[in-house]
């Protein structure tokens, strides 16, 4: 079939319990397999549509817990192999297992792109058809309109200069090749690459700004901090509503940090479980506690974890020192069991939000929620003059005009000809090209007429 | 009755005689058919230099040689100066070119279509080609579909099919400075009655100007002080058939124009009739005129000049570079300023012609005119330059015609296959608006339509359309299977870190391996690509799809389509301003 395989999250965005991520293609089951972790079942031995739970890892680091089905070629929407992964909802999680399906060698699916599959395979008749049609139309007059918003119109704007700047390279290649006995200024190796190094220093800056993006998408850094066995790991996983950290009675119990990602409120939250800080011989201990003390020079706000049930003590008060300049907001844990239900042995600092929380009954749970929310200043996050990658199809593109780009220079350091430096340059232009309009052959031979002396 | 009538005699005119004429014969069928040229005489002509081939168009040549078409043939039997382009570069951009000896050249065309010409009879009638002397005035339409030509004395010739590949000729306009005279080309008449009775037919016509280079005196030019440029030896060929090269090699000769060149030019630029807007064509972007040079590249100190000899017998030499318009006397002033041609004399003067084209994205691929059944076109009335872009749609008209007669399925090329195929694509999909030249840059499979493989890509199907002679066949089919076996013995001693000894095979098979071998990569890439692109290739579209009818498109992209009517989705995803998300909704539509 010569197809790629291509995946997409299939579920609406927005917050939800399950989100699907759906893999398509002759290689569908491949790509699960590079990211799938289960010490029971390995891809290789699923049996078609049945469903399978596992791990989804990337880069050594598990992403999500989910199901996965495969559903044999024929008999699948698309009609072809495809692999179904049944994550976490919410857009954070959903994200990042579709990022590691990229990462394990999908290519990310266009609009409409799906049923389009599904159509070539005659998986579907002529009166769903007829239906379909009409969803690729509003698909991409949706794309249109999201093309002409402020924040895509910034981004097309600076593809286009990109394109633009490669353009001009190609056309000095191309002339040296379809021109070979014109009398044109010889166009140095070296000049082609003085004149793509600007364009690849462009799209690295551009695919730089994918991070400020993440705080758009991805979500403001929360840090859970505290001394030991204050119940950090029990807040975390009160707020997510999930058993995602390991909570033991055990002093030191979370010794790494867990990071976990929420919506609230329209905004994503990411929030790091950290070891309890304190003074420890363990030398796997130490490490955590320092990484929690980086955590916190990360953290856009903190969540500072007492136990309501004990009085402060120098742990604490460390913590509460290290925080101060922190924006921050104090838990008073523990609140079930707390004997000391008057808040005045805590009433240290004015200005800190306290929240009365046990992690055991939920209390508090919704106005350390309301808290959050709160502390974001909303325009900020949408303020930005430059042009910012958000989307990951177009992170995607990029990524790979920055490779092809990474080609061509080798390519030309290796004395190669002309051609193939030019089949590299067009190879970026053609991923660029997937995030704004073509740039035809046309244009080219118009900038190489307009630029050279062309013609016996 | 004739089967196909071919009108004009130049290079697309006679690859189209000849592939029609070929294949009925080849199968045996006892068909007719018949070219009309006004002058039998100067069939095969070059109007332009006396060269072939080059960057893109020695690919074309190689790739109407495989086949089955004769340029490459005779470019081999007639070339006085034969080269290699961009040895220093990849495989894939290495290109033929040759000088040809004017005469020789035009005596082999008439000598090969006189053959084809032959003795077959049936019933009286005469069987195979015809050639025919006289001006094709009309063409006649009924009902939407060719019947027949009418001549200027008034002959009806009824036909089945007509070709028309008259080139500059309709309502074509010389230019010499000021000066206008109506003219097909120097010396020849243009045709007026074909313009107005194609635009009867409904056709929408353009204008297009293209110019040529004086002529000068041989014996006045002094060489001796000139860079002499010498061909290759060996030297290289076009054609895969088992051709020689007869001729005795001769050089060209390379000058430049000077600084009083270019004064004189400035001093005379408003006797031009380019820029005095007289001339209304659009002109070749990388065909300029001097005066074009020189105005807008000012900067430039010198423009390089090519003293290219027309011929062993013609005691002419044209100076390649130096096309243009200007008045006679201006010529003569700006030749004299050169070096090495102090004393030159002018034979013929350069001239710039303005001539009607057809717009060619009314035809399908196959050629034929949309609102026409029957109606080819091909070569210059398409909006294209060059002899061999005109040979090669001649041969592709051709074939298509015949094979229409047989009621055969038509041959069209992908943008993958050939340059022919990017080359009929682009004329049919996108129009132009420049006479159209072919660049390597402008075929986006650039890596695998190489002129070493033209023969693996097209030999077969010129075989299956009944076109290449039983000897070439063999010839291809021989050297497939070596390099089949050389490639697989190749691959699998790199595995093991060995190397087969290739010293014993031809040339031709050696360099093939060994390309297929070191690009293997790159050939593997795109080979990919072309996959990707065969499913929307194997999409028809029906003639008849109604366009209004499908809702979800846009009125704009529906108004390209209903204009173009592509005959497959590969095609209407090359049709300028058709989104994906179009061919995502033709695709469901057609399903």
């Amino acid at each position: 079939m010569g197809r790629e395989t291509i995946a997409a999250i299939s579920t609406p965005a927005g917050i939800g319990a399950v989100g699907i991520v759906r893999i398509s293609g002759p290689n569908a089951k491949m790509v699960l397999e590079n990211v799938w972790i289960s010490g029971l079942i390995k891809v290789e031995n699923f049996i078609t549509h049945r469903l399978y739970y596992g791990k989804i890892s990337t880069d050594n680091r598990i992403i999500d817990n989910v199901l996965a089905v495969w559903m044999e070629d024929p008999h699948s929407y698309t009609g072809e192999d495809v692999v179904e992964i049944h994550c976490h909802g919410g857009s954070v999680s959903t994200k990042n297992v579709l990022n590691a399906i990229l990462g394990g060698g999908a290519k990310p699916a266009a609009p409409g792109e799906f049923t389009m599959r599904a159509f070539l395979n005659r998986k579907l008749d002529l009166a769903q058809a007829e239906g379909v049609a009409e969803v690729i139309s509003a698909t991409s007059e949706k794309a249109l309109r999201l093309a002409s918003d402020q924040l895509n119109g910034k981004i097309s704007d600076e593809v286009h200069g990109l394109l633009e700047g490669l353009k001009e390279v190609k056309a000095l290649v191309e002339a040296t090749i379809d021109f070979p006995e014109e009398d044109t200024e010889l166009i140095a190796e070296a000049n082609v690459c003085e004149m793509l190094l600007p364009v690849q220093k462009r799209i690295g800056g551009l695919l730089s700004t994918y991070n400020e993006g993440r705080l758009i998408h991805d979500g403001v850094r929360a840090v859970i901090v505290g001394k030991p066995n204050v119940g950090k790991s029990s807040v975390l996983n009160a707020l997510i509503g999930n058993e995602r950290a390991i909570v033991h009675h055990t002093p030191g119990t979370t010794r790494d940090t867990i990071e976990e990602s929420m919506e609230l409120g329209g905004i994503l939250f990411s929030i790091t479980d950290t070891a309890g800080i304190r003074e420890s011989s363990c030398e796997i201990e130490k490490i955590g506690v320092k990484r929690s003390k980086e955590k916190l020079s990360s953290a856009d706000i903190v969540l500072v974890v007492l136990d309501a049930s004990r009085p402060l003590d120098k742990e604490d008060a460390e913590v509460l020192e290290e925080t101060g300049s922190i924006e921050r907001v104090i838990l008073l844990n523990k609140s079930d069991i707390a004997e000391n239900k008057d808040e005045e042995t805590f009433d240290f600092d004015d200005k800190t939000k306290k929240i009365s929380t046990s992690a055991v009954t939920g209390v508090g749970m919704e106005e350390l929620k309301k808290a959050l929310i709160s502390s974001v200043d909303k325009d900020a996050l949408i303020d930005s003059d430059g042009a910012i990658i958000t989307n990951l199809r177009h992170k995607h593109a990029l990524d790979e005009a920055d490779t092809a780009i990474g080609y061509s220079l080798e390519v030309i350091s290796k004395k190669e000809s002309a051609e193939f430096v030019a089949h590299h340059i067009q190879a970026a232009m053609n991923a660029l090209m997937k995030i704004t309009g073509e740039v035809t052959t046309e244009d080219v031979l118009n900038s190489i007429f307009s630029k050279f002396c062309i013609g016996k | 009755m004739y089967d196909i009538i071919i009108i004009g005699g130049g290079h697309a005119g006679v690859e189209a005689a000849l592939s029609a004429a070929r294949i009925f014969s080849k199968r045996g069928e006892k068909k007719r058919v018949l070219l009309v040229t006004g002058k039998v005489s100067t069939i095969g002509h070059m109007s332009c230099n006396p060269a072939i081939g080059g960057l893109a168009k020695g690919h074309i040549v190689r790739e109407i040689d495989a086949l089955g078409g004769e340029m490459g043939v005779a470019a081999d039997l007639t070339g006085i100066q034969f080269r290699r382009l961009n040895m220093s570069k990849g495989p894939a951009v290495r290109a033929t070119r040759c000088q040809s000896d004017r005469n020789s050249y035009m005596r082999h065309i008439q000598k090969v279509l006189k053959q084809e010409t032959g003795s077959r009879k049936h019933e009286g009638l005469h069987l195979g080609l015809e050639l025919k002397e006289a001006i094709a005035e009309e063409i006649i339409v009924e009902n939407g579909r060719v019947v027949g030509i009418m001549t200027s004395t008034g002959e009806r010739l009824a036909a089945r099919k007509v070709v028309i590949t008259t080139g500059t000729f309709l309502n074509g306009l010389l230019h010499y400075g000021m000066e206008q005279e109506e003219g097909g080309r120097a010396g020849d008449f243009a045709s007026h009655g074909l313009s107005k009775s194609l635009i009867n037919a409904g056709l929408k016509l353009g204008r297009l100007k293209t110019g040529t280079c004086p002529r000068l005196k041989s014996e006045t030019i002094d060489f001796s002080s000139l860079e002499k440029q010498n061909g290759d030896t060996p030297q290289p060929k076009f054609s895969f058939r088992r051709t020689t090269h007869p001729l005795e090699q001769l050089p060209c000769f390379i000058t430049h124009t000077s600084a009083e060149t270019h004064d004189i030019i400035r001093a005379e630029i408003h006797r031009s009739p380019l820029f005095s807007g007289k001339i209304k064509g659009t002109g070749p972007r990388y065909c300029p005129s001097i005066e074009d040079k020189v105005v807008r590249f000012a900067s430039r100190e010198r423009h390089q000049i090519f003293l290219e000899p027309e011929g062993m017998d013609i005691p002419e030499v044209y100076v390649n570079g130096l096309s243009t318009s200007l008045p006679i006397d201006v010529q003569l002033k700006i030749v004299r300023s050169i070096k090495g041609l102090k004393r030159a004399e002018i034979a013929r003067a350069g001239y710039a012609v303005e001539y009607d084209f057809v717009l060619p994205t009314q035809l399908y691929p196959t050629l034929e005119v949309k609102n026409v059944s029957g109606l080819y076109t091909a070569g210059q009335i398409n909006g294209t330059s060059g002899y061999e872009e005109a040979a090669a749609q001649g041969l592709m008209a051709g074939v298509n015609a015949a094979r229409s007669i047989l009621n055969e399925e038509a041959v069209i090329l992908s943008r993958s296959d050939a340059y022919v195929g990017v080359l009929i694509d682009d004329l049919v999909t996108k129009g132009t608006e420049e006479p159209y030249r072919m660049f390597t840059s402008r075929a986006e499979h650039r890596l695998i339509l190489r002129e070493d493989n033209a023969d693996m890509r097209l030999s077969e199907l010129g075989n299956n359309i009944n076109l290449l002679d039983d000897e070439q066949y063999q010839r291809f089919s021989a050297k497939r299977g070596s390099m089949e076996r050389l490639v697989i013995a190749s691959k699998e001693a790199l595995r093991r870190k060995r190397t087969v000894d290739l010293s014993n095979e031809p040339e031709e098979i050696r360099a093939a391996v060994e390309i297929e071998l070191k690009y293997e990569g790159y050939i593997k890439l795109q080979n990919q690509t072309v996959e990707r692109l065969k499913d929307l290739e194997h999409f028809k579209i029906p003639a008849d799809l109604d366009y209004d009818k499908i809702t979800s498109i846009s009125n704009e992209v529906r108004a390209k389509l209903k204009e173009v009517r592509p005959v497959t989705l590969a095609q209407a995803s090359n049709i300028s301003g058709i989104t994906p998300a179009a061919i995502s909704i033709l695709m469901v539509c057609l399903r």
